[in-house]
């Protein structure tokens, strides 16, 4: 499964890092970086929180 | 439910609750939940009449849509294309300048909020948190230091409002000489209704004036600033290019007011309103001194539910909808109640319960999750987490004594002023 990120609906709050800090980090340039783009299955539920966590819709599961 | 015809907004019936009063504002937040429960589950949006004894006249405000349970206080927040920040965020209609002068990126929509909060998000990233966290605990340490000789003190004055002054100036980069002036001219934009804050004054004037000066303080800080950089946030801001153009004096007065009012009138609340519940309920104060390590966490999110340091924001409908079974429409004023949310019964077991260790506690005392949600409430955490550790460790029988003086208005949930006694430390 793989993380994408649209960086223009991205507001840098971290509220993904909250949830899975291993797969994302806001810089210190206030870019949100996905740490790990490929992830394990086993991590889905954990990634599925983190991207309903976001509130401007900036993240998604593929497949 | 049924819908209501859109009918305008004149003629849209009023709800019976009052929520509008000064009368209402000025009791008790138990008080208030009365009436918050009824709506939450008889009529969760309800339509009210404008806001009593408002800033100036504005024959364009007709009322208001109450939305008090959680579930769509957090729709409301996540719907920022129907519900704008633009046209302010507190219940009362503002003069222009003062919109401008004192709301910064809170009162902005996307894309500019999206690009400037992204500019700001880096001093409060949770990593960067983390680095701030050793100076947030030494500000804590100085704070219980001053007061550790002494029996008696005004909690308000001497640690509510010193903690979040200390470390918001500190990541802004405000020198001592101007802490106390702007974390005490701050408190006039939310708390322009409070009587005793204003002994008197002209709330409009008053306003003014207090705008005025931190204006004058920041326009002296962003020249020192431009002149010679420092490592902190105002050069940061300084330096920031958002869409190819660097941002103005006046944008930067602007975010440098609101991140003094932010900053400052939230954290001084919470921390007063944590130093009552620890006060009135030893048993949780005794579990949470059990083990702070693992538990001060956990507690740190239900002082914030419990206090509730913002109690009301604004949207305004940018467009005729649906919110909870009523036809909105474009141009009415939203306003959520969070306190009314963190006592929803839908998603917190016994709410009128101080529990340290709920969990989850999915309060929105920082917001519902949307755009807008609090930037500082890593800091705010931390900072609590760090003050009351020292305090309760040190001075554990420190305790309120007689009734606080609350504060009155419909924004903060005000402590004014608070006695709290101790057995002075041993030198």
């Amino acid at each position: 499964m793989r993380i994408v990120l649209d960086e223009s609906k991205c507001s840098s709050l971290g509220m993904c890092e909250s949830v899975a800090p291993a797969f994302f980090e806001v810089g210190d340039d206030g870019a949100l970086a996905v740490l790990q783009p490929e992830a394990a299955e086993d991590q889905r539920a954990l990634l599925e929180e983190a991207v309903a966590a976001c509130p401007t819709a900036a993240l998604r599961l593929e497949p | 439910m049924t819908t209501t015809a859109p009918a305008s907004r004149a003629e849209r019936p009023y709800d019976s609750a009052d929520l509008s009063s000064n009368a209402f504002w000025s009791t008790t937040a138990a008080e208030r939940e009365r009436v918050f429960a009824e709506l939450r589950r008889e009529r969760p949006v309800s339509w009210h009449r404008p806001v009593e004894n408002g800033l100036f006249e504005d024959p364009n405000d007709q009322g208001f849509w109450a939305v008090v349970r959680h579930a769509d206080l957090v729709e409301v927040t996540k719907r920022h294309d129907d519900f704008v920040s633009g046209e302010g965020i507190v219940f009362e209609s503002m003069p222009q300048e003062l919109l401008d002068a004192g709301q910064g990126f809170i009162a902005m929509d996307p894309p500019r909020h999206t690009k400037v909060r992204r500019l700001l998000s880096s001093a409060f990233t949770p990593k960067q948190m983390a680095r701030t966290d050793e100076r947030i605990k030494a500000n804590a340490r100085r704070i219980v230091d001053d007061i550790a000789g002494k029996s008696e003190i005004d909690f308000v004055a001497e640690v509510s409002a010193l903690l979040p002054m200390h470390n918001i100036c500190d990541m802004v980069g405000i020198p001592d000489e101007h802490r106390r002036t702007v974390a005490h001219e701050s408190q006039y934009a939310g708390g322009w209704r409070d009587e005793d804050l204003m002994q008197g004054a002209d709330p409009l004037t008053r306003l003014m004036e207090s705008t005025g000066t931190m204006r004058a303080i920041a326009a002296e800080l962003i020249a020192a600033r431009r002149a010679q950089p420092q490592d902190d946030l105002l050069t940061a801001l300084v330096q920031a290019e958002v869409d190819g153009a660097r941002l103005t004096d006046e944008e930067i007065t602007s975010f440098f007011g609101l991140l003094m009012v932010a900053g400052n009138d939230t954290t001084r609340q919470s921390t007063s309103h944590g130093m009552k519940a620890l006060t009135d309920f030893p048993d949780q104060r005794a579990w949470l001194l059990e083990d702070p390590d693992a538990r001060m966490a956990g507690a740190i999110e239900e002082i914030v539910r419990w206090a509730t340091p913002i109690m009301t924001f604004r949207r305004t409908a940018a467009r005729d909808c649906e919110l909870g079974g009523r036809q909105v429409t474009a141009g009415d004023k939203v306003i959520m109640f969070y306190a009314s949310a963190n006592w929803d019964t839908d998603v917190f077991d016994a709410p009128e319960r101080f529990d340290l260790s709920r969990s989850p506690n999915p309060h929105v005392s920082f917001g519902g999750g949307g755009i807008h949600h609090c930037l500082g409430n890593q800091l705010a955490r931390r900072q609590l987490a760090a003050l009351f550790r020292e305090l309760l460790t040190r001075l554990p029988d420190a305790h309120v004594v007689g009734e606080p003086v609350l504060g009155t208005g419909n924004f903060f949930h005000g402590i004014n002023r608070m006695t709290v006694r101790f057995t002075p430390e041993q030198a």
